[in-house]
């Protein structure tokens, strides 16, 4: 170096003052840092179980106990049964994390409509809900022999369901006024919530039968757990037999009730439920899957995204999100029981966000479509559409196969987090072995990735590279090997 | 730093189980490029100068910093790569111990910037691939500690004036606040505080004094420097009475940042006269030194005058000098 301490004269004819370094420092420090000289903050988007990512610490904190609400095994003297299908909400929506899914199945049963006898759920016989344990096995029920019709329904996952809560019914309602595609007729299921309030789109439940999520909680507390609630103070009589039902019941009405804080466990419940994250998505857009999927007209149905309206919770507000599903119910693949307008031959949209964690394990609300690799089995799915969905399951056919795995690569994409390049719901050694390994992490400039190249996966600031920017977000949401909940 | 909001949910499960991190202040990370521990250098055209970013977290809610990434340019001409840390603590940032890109550490030189200088630790305990391997050092950069990030050297342009060592895109990672290390350290985003530039001085003539003595006939001794690659070239020192601005622009385009009055006449009229060796050649380094002596029978109203100097060389007239400026004292 070279440096002159020198006195010298100013170009612009200022009079010649020895600066002193100092005083420069001090007279340039407050402009450049008028400045924002930082790269923008991204938001990586949450890996499965995690709350959303803008909660205050107060719903935080309410995640948190919701969480432990939600995976609390229910005894008997706090109000499970008599009869129910499991001790907890974690027992089911378990995978890959609690909040997920599960290929645990509830079954239904009625009797099908002959003539012009219509669909009967057999309330009196303890329909269309079967509790498949109890507390007393002689209370244990049993699918009734009057029963013509049974159907299977998996475990969907919640996450993300204080958004879908949040979408304006009116924006539901407006799919059904004014469908996307000819072909398409869907029908919104209206209900009145267990809370009160308007009525309002369904959105839960794979007839949509349920709009908000404490009515959801309420629902699934007293017919999957037998937990009497303060808007369902009854329990479920076995197969309807209410001399059973005295004989195993042997805790007062209704069972649940306020913590110390004054949250029911409906309430905490529902508060996990709201403040999940919703399922990843990554690449975020502009894969040629994507495009395919739209060109067959998967997306009059699956419909990519809404804007939520106004929650109280500013997580929830304003948010624009991705389930692609119209939660509406369609004529596309039945299980003979009905439910209001959810007939025999309808079943609501799947929301598609997160198919990817259950591809592998089975597909439909029965999970009918298993056994296959994750991609097989997203073919067989699609495949399997009918009624209002055959138009464009014919034209998924006659797409070329690379096309179709196209179209399978995208769906695979709904449900992963960013860096997650193995696809296992974490990011670990494993997937920053696998950049490095295939040579992905190549700098800034270097390897024109597009939404369509693996490499994508760690490229989070779409910028057509993976570079030390890309691996600094890496850094902030890395999980490791992820233990149990 | 002012930033719409400064508290920031940490979001990541712990893979030990459901403990979830409560939102926390986000550290800022004040940065300045620097170059001998200060912030403005003076040097000739040509000089070679180095330059350093340092780096100082606002606070200790952290465990120290993680990565650090920010791009460099120079106003005064293109960038070669910065230097690879070879030692402790930051050669902890750089591959293999750490991570930087493949260029390397001292950043990716695109058309003439440094794009994404620095690197990261070994945060996540890599253990398969063959970077980044290091053990982490926690602590780094903390208050009151600054760090020393990334170093490099920079040629100064030939023209005089004012050039700008800017630091821009910046992002930086903290580990955090008491984690350990096991099974990984897990690690928040900084924002970015404060980011001071290097501003550089480029000037080709300087002097001894500011001021001469008319009664003591002063002498002020003028250094110029027009740096290596004009070595052997001949000069012409101009002087004016009446300051620097617009000064005289030449056909070439070269603005000689002094007024013509005339001064200016007599500079290049009689070279040698009113400012010894005003006319001559430049050594083998470019550089050259002549004087201005006050000539008997300036009158003491002189005082208070401002002359300035500025030398451009010939053949061609293709370069000129900053200013100096001498006082007229009793």
């Amino acid at each position: 170096m070279t440096t002159k301490n020198r006195l010298y004269g100013r170009r612009a004819g200022l009079p010649a003052i020895a600066f002193s370094c100092a005083a420069l420092a001090v007279l340039s420090a407050p402009a450049s840092a008028q400045e924002d000289r930082g790269l923008p903050q991204l938001t990586p988007q949450s890996i499965m179980g995690d709350p959303l990512p803008d909660l205050t610490v107060s719903e935080l904190d309410r995640f948190v106990k919701g969480k432990a609400e939600f995976n609390h095994i229910l005894t008997e003297a706090e109000g499970l049964g008599p009869i129910m299908n499991d001790t907890g909400c974690g027992q089911c929506h378990s995978q890959p994390r609690v909040g997920g899914f599960s290929s645990r199945a509830v079954t239904r049963f009625g009797k099908a409509a002959i003539g012009l006898d219509p669909f009967d759920p057999l309330d009196s016989l303890g329909g269309s809900l079967l509790q498949v344990t109890a507390i007393d096995k002689d209370c244990l029920e049993e699918v009734p022999p009057e029963a013509t019709v049974t159907a299977e329904r998996t475990t969907p996952h919640v996450l993300g369901a204080g958004l879908v809560e949040s979408i304006p019914s009116a924006d539901i309602e407006d799919l059904e006024n004014n469908p996307p595609h000819i072909n398409v007729a869907g029908v919104t299921h209206m209900v009145t919530p267990l809370e009160g309030g308007a009525v309002r789109a369904g959105r839960f439940g794979w007839k949509a039968q349920v709009a908000t999520l404490l009515t959801f909680s309420a629902d699934a507390g007293l017919n999957e757990m037998g937990l009497t609630n303060r808007f369902l103070g009854t329990e479920n009589a076995p197969n309807g037999d209410l001399a059973l039902l005295a004989l195993c019941d042997n805790v007062a009405d209704p069972e649940d009730g306020p913590d110390g804080e004054g949250f029911d466990r409906i309430d905490r419940m529902t508060d996990f439920q709201r403040f999940l994250a919703p399922p990843a998505q990554t690449p975020r857009s502009g894969m040629t899957g994507e495009a395919l999927f739209n060109q067959v007209n998967c997306n009059a149905c699956h419909v990519a995204s809404f804007t939520t309206g106004v929650a109280p919770e500013a997580a929830l507000s304003n948010k624009v999100i991705q389930p692609y599903s119209d939660f509406l119910l369609h004529d596309v693949i039945g299980d003979g029981i009905v439910q209001g307008p959810g007939t025999e031959t309808k079943i609501k949209t799947a929301p598609l966000w997160g198919v990817n964690i259950r591809a592998g394990t089975g597909l439909f609300h029965d999970g009918r479509v298993s056994g296959g690799s994750a991609e097989q089995n997203l073919h067989d799915s699609i495949m399997q559409h009918d009624g209002e969905a055959t138009f464009s399951q014919a034209a998924y056919a006659n797409l070329l196969t690379t096309e179709q795995d196209e179209i399978h690569r995208f769906l695979m994409s709904l449900g992963r987090s960013e860096f997650d390049l193995e696809g296992n719901i974490t990011v670990d050694e494993i997937d920053w072995f696998l950049f490095w390994l295939n040579g992905y992490f190549a700098g800034p400039g270097a390897g024109g990735y597009t939404a369509d190249d693996d490499a994508a996966i760690g490229d989070i600031d779409e910028d057509g590279d993976m570079d030390l920017v890309d691996f600094a977000y890496m850094q902030r949401t890395f999980t490791g090997v992820l233990l149990a909940d | 730093m002012n930033r719409s909001s400064r508290l920031r949910p940490a979001l990541s499960v712990l893979a030990t189980g459901a403990a979830l991190a409560l939102p926390v202040a986000a550290s800022d990370l004040a940065l300045s490029v620097e170059s001998g521990g200060s912030n403005t250098i003076t040097v000739g055209p040509g000089d070679a100068v180095s330059w350093s970013v340092v780096g100082e977290l606002s606070d200790a809610s952290n465990e120290g910093l993680a990565t650090i990434v920010f791009d460099l340019a120079f106003d005064g001409g293109d960038l070669t790569q910065g230097d690879t840390p070879a030692a402790p603590p930051m050669d902890n940032f750089a591959t293999p111990l750490g991570l930087n890109n493949p260029a390397g550490y001292g950043g990716t030189v695109v058309s003439g910037d440094l794009i994404q200088v620095g690197g990261a630790q070994n945060t996540i305990n890599n253990a398969f691939a063959t970077e980044p391997i290091g053990n982490v050092i926690p602590g780094l950069a903390q208050p009151g500690l600054p760090e020393t990030l990334a170093t490099g050297t920079l040629t100064a342009p030939l023209d005089p004036g004012t050039y700008t060592l800017k630091l821009d895109n910046a992002l930086a990672n903290v580990i955090r606040e008491n984690e350990t290390g096991s099974p990984f350290w897990a690690v928040d985003g900084a924002d970015i505080g404060t980011v001071t530039d290097l501003t550089v001085e480029v000037v080709a003539m300087t002097s001894d004094v500011e001021t001469v003595s008319i009664a003591g006939f002063g002498t002020q001794v003028l250094s110029l420097d027009a740096g290596l690659a004009n070595a052997g070239r001949d000069y012409l020192i101009l002087g004016s009475f009446t300051g620097t601005d617009p000064g005289i622009t030449l056909g070439t385009g070269v603005n000689i940042p002094v007024n013509f009055d005339f001064y200016t006449t007599l500079t290049v009229d009689f070279p040698n006269v009113f400012v010894a060796n005003g006319l001559g050649t430049l050594d083998g380094n470019g550089e050259a030194t002549a004087s201005f002596t006050v000539f008997p029978g300036t009158p003491a109203a002189a005082a208070g005058t401002i002359l300035q100097h500025a030398f451009i060389l010939l053949s061609p007239k293709d370069y000129a000098s900053n200013a100096v400026p001498l006082t007229l004292v009793p």
